[in-house]
């Protein structure tokens, strides 16, 4: 079995758990209160997603495209004010029966009060997240 | 390589210092150097391609990446983690056989055993460019 790392506090591991829990049982208000109003999103080399609003609308488009969604959380690296996780991501689209699933790693970097200010996530067939890709006006 | 853009690094200045040569060694395409680098056991993983395993693999996956491209220029912008386990959030810039060059983002997850050798590669990014 591949060891598994965690480098960040149990503080901080516990907040990610919540945010993780918040995106996989779709409680968007939870989810966009660890986020700052001027937090930005970015998949790979796409443009990125500015501010709380448009973000909001990114991930109603998101989850318009998976019937579920189920983020494996792998290691954790750096601090709790820069956090690496290295994760399975287990999206079942809209209509099918069985997910497909894709290795990723998203860091967030928090400020001062623990929000999320940014967020960049890194992952091959980003088809995935195409809710995130485009920019939004 | 450009070091000039990492802006945040948890790691020690001896494993800062290897990971340097590690990258020189990886846009100088000098082989013997990297290898010198990898566990015997070492993995090399793209997002979720089939993993290479075991230094031959690894040395023969990199030869055609290096054939593949003019020149490739790394620019690390943060390492996140410890000697032993880090994550490099970089910028990789090609210049394609063609001539024309383009960067991608992508992280790059490392394992080192005691002896500061590479155990695990682990690379995510966006890679239909590179296909273009």
């Amino acid at each position: 079995m591949t060891k598994r790392v965690s480098q960040i506090s149990q503080a901080t591991a516990d907040w990610y758990a919540r945010v993780v829990s918040a995106v996989d049982s779709r409680d968007l208000d939870a989810f966009l209160a660890h986020i700052t109003d001027d937090c930005t999103i970015q998949v790979n080399d796409a443009l990125p997603v500015y501010g709380k609003a448009a973000y909001q609308d990114a991930m109603v488009r998101y989850y318009g495209a998976f019937d579920k969604t189920e983020h494996e959380i792998l290691n954790l690296y750096g601090d709790d004010e820069h956090v690496v996780a290295e994760l399975l991501c287990h999206y079942t689209p809209q209509g099918a029966s069985k997910p497909v699933t894709m290795p990723a790693v998203a860091i967030y970097d928090r400020n001062g009060d623990g929000l999320l200010t940014s967020i960049r996530l890194y992952v091959g067939g980003g088809v995935m997240f195409e809710a995130f890709t485009g920019a939004v006006a | 390589m450009i070091l000039s853009s990492l802006r945040t690094n948890q790691i020690s200045d001896d494993a800062l210092s290897w990971y340097g040569k590690y990258l020189e060694a990886l846009d100088q395409r000098d082989m013997t150097a990297l290898m010198a680098m990898v566990a015997d056991e070492c993995t090399l993983q793209i997002n979720n391609n089939m993993p290479s395993y075991g230094k031959a693999a690894i040395e023969a996956d990199t030869s055609a990446y290096f054939a593949g491209f003019k020149s490739t220029q790394h620019e690390p912008l943060a390492i996140l983690g410890n000697d032993q386990e880090f994550a490099v959030e970089l910028l990789l810039h090609y210049t394609r056989l063609r001539g024309d060059v383009f960067s991608i983002p992508c992280v790059s997850i490392k394992s080192r055993n005691a002896a500061g050798l590479l155990t695990s590669v682990r690379i995510f990014a966006d890679t239909s460019p590179l296909a273009a």
